[in-house]
């Protein structure tokens, strides 16, 4: 019998779970475990139209427990706080020490033990990394369903005050040179301005994004090269325009250093320093790995051998410090493998990249301001899902099995950014790529495949970002035949 | 020759001067502005951007 224990239960997370208890088989002898601190699941791209108070918390969240019953999946509200991939002095198996956050077992600890392990932490949201960000600090967020409640209450206050005649600045983006996800932000800074329309206050109000980017478009993937109407166009270009017909404004090359009550302190790729009053901000946290402590055998501390500084986990890639110019396709990991233990592996958002997608940039203070890469969404998914065959063969077939893979440069993505709900009056950026990853060698000049690399704004962008959030919560709560349905 | 039909630029307030990037930016025409709200039109492109996605989620990762 093997037991794998899956840490986390977002996107890669809970695929895994799914997918390796389906392949494993319902009434098998092996275990599946999930452990996770949070009792719901929350399809998170939908957070923004919570945060914009156009769709309530109860359709974006459920409750995990229901659905590993259901599918044979054992689940344990916890935190994991420690790893011990040697084992202990009692047992040479690997170990997780975890704490319980279980309304039902508070202050319990345990120690579960695995025979293969995946990290699907997520994200640490630290918006400890600049003072005065987030909900303990002057500005909001929509990482989190009850986060994005607190946006949406604080935007209704701001167009009352808007309709009251009292002109407002919004200013939505990234808290932080080194953010990723700045296609949430994208979307909800148009969300917002549609809410600001809608509500017939948009005169009095500026809409500003603030950005690390250095153009507009980037997303965190270096932007993107689009064919269109006979011209090669980029995602800057076309990002501006949306820019420009909505009337929202940007500042590019951003590292937020501090936020004071309506005052947000910024400085610039040039160096220059400034400072920018505001109404109303909802600005997203840099990212971090989760806090677990990993050790040996012999309980000395082994952290540094399994994550990287940034908390998140070495896998299978390439971590030579390297020049923009000399990064290679080749570097981003394929299995998710950690090179220390065989048996442990880390998907989406847990895994460290071995270095950015974007062209890094730093002001001349040595500030660096330079979108961290995402891997969020369909790529989390498609992680989660490779290791979970890869699992499920070395179960079924011995150690020797050969991994499955699936590197970021070898994969496509779809993204769709919203920037207004309604099914009539909705709109949204549609955008495919692939790789997500640029391999400059494979596709010299844009690093990607022509063919598949699109972008589109209209209704139908609109139509297919609800289509997906109906889609995967249905996927997600293991309805019938939800494993027809692609990552 | 009739002037091209572009959409006003939206009201606001602009205590920021705007981004080069974004002044310079090509502003869609009325009836791009239309096509983009045309049920039909977005039917047809719902189709189209749902096969790419399809594509790139069964066979964009191999």
């Amino acid at each position: 019998m093997a037991r794998v224990v899956i840490l986390g239960a977002g996107v890669s997370g809970h695929t895994a779970a799914l997918r390796l208890r389906r392949m494993l088989g319902r009434r098998g002898d092996h275990e599946v475990v999930v452990v996770t601190p949070n009792a719901n699941w929350n399809w998170i791209p939908s957070n923004i139209w919570v945060g914009v108070g156009q769709m309530p918390r109860e359709k974006v969240v459920f409750p995990l427990a229901p659905v590993y019953e259901k599918t044979g999946v054992e689940f344990h509200q916890a935190r994991a706080m420690a790893i011990r991939p040697e084992g202990d002095g009692e047992s040479d198996q690997g170990a997780v020490d975890v704490e319980y956050t279980d309304p039902g077992r508070p202050g319990e600890t345990a120690r579960l033990r695995y025979d293969y392990l995946i990290n699907a932490t997520g994200p640490k949201l630290n918006f400890g990394a600049t003072p005065g960000l987030g909900p303990d600090g002057h500005t909001v967020s929509v990482c989190t369903a009850d986060h994005a409640i607190a946006a949406a209450e604080d935007l209704r206050a701001t167009i009352e005050r808007l309709k009251a005649g009292e002109p407002q600045t919004l200013v939505i983006g990234v808290g932080h040179g080194m953010c990723t996800c700045e296609g949430a932000a994208f979307e909800y800074a148009f969300n917002v301005e549609h809410q600001l329309r809608e509500a017939g206050v948009r005169d009095l109000a500026e809409v500003v994004y603030l950005t690390n980017e250095r153009e507009l478009g980037d997303f965190g993937v270096g932007g993107m090269t689009f064919e269109q109407q006979g011209f090669v166009t980029t995602s800057a270009l076309w990002t501006a325009s949306i820019f420009r017909e909505r009337g929202v404004n940007a500042i590019l090359g951003a590292h937020v250093q501090r936020v004071e009550e309506g005052v947000i302190h910024y400085e610039q790729l040039d160096g220059t320093t400034h400072e920018l009053a505001f109404d109303f901000a909802m600005l997203l946290p840099p990212f971090r790995g989760q806090e677990i402590t990993a050790y040996d055998r012999a309980g000395e501390e082994i952290t540094d051998r399994v994550f990287a500084p940034s908390g998140f986990m070495k896998v299978d890639a390439d971590y030579t410090p390297k020049d923009y110019e000399a990064w290679r396709a080749e570097d981003w990991p394929t299995t998710y493998e950690s090179p220390a233990y065989a048996n442990v592996f880390a998907v989406g958002i847990a895994f460290a990249p071995p270095h950015a997608i974007s062209r890094p940039a730093k002001s001349p203070s040595g500030t660096v301001i330079a979108p961290a890469p995402p891997r969020t969404g369909m790529p989390s998914g498609i992680m989660g899902r490779t290791v979970a065959a890869t699992i499920a063969d070395r179960i079924k077939s011995g150690d020797s099995a050969t991994a499955h893979t699936a590197s970021m440069a070898r994969m496509g993505a779809g993204c769709i950014a919203s920037a207004g709900t309604g099914m009539l009056s909705g709109s949204a950026a549609g955008m495919t790529m692939y790789p997500v990853v640029p391999d400059y060698q494979r596709f010299p000049g844009s690093g990607r495949d022509l063919r598949h690399t699109k972008g589109e704004l209209g209704l139908a962008g609109h139509w297919t970002k609800v289509l997906l959030h109906h889609l995967f919560i249905y996927k997600a709560k293991a309805r019938a035949m939800w494993w027809l349905i692609p990552e | 020759m009739n002037a091209p039909d572009h959409v006003a630029e939206p009201k606001g307030r602009t205590m920021l001067e705007q981004d080069p990037s974004i002044r310079h930016a090509p502003l869609p025409t009325r009836k791009t502005l239309r096509r983009r709200r045309n049920p039909l039109i977005q039917l047809y492109r719902f189709a189209l951007l749902n096969s790419r996605m399809a594509y790139i989620a069964l066979r964009g990762h191999k």
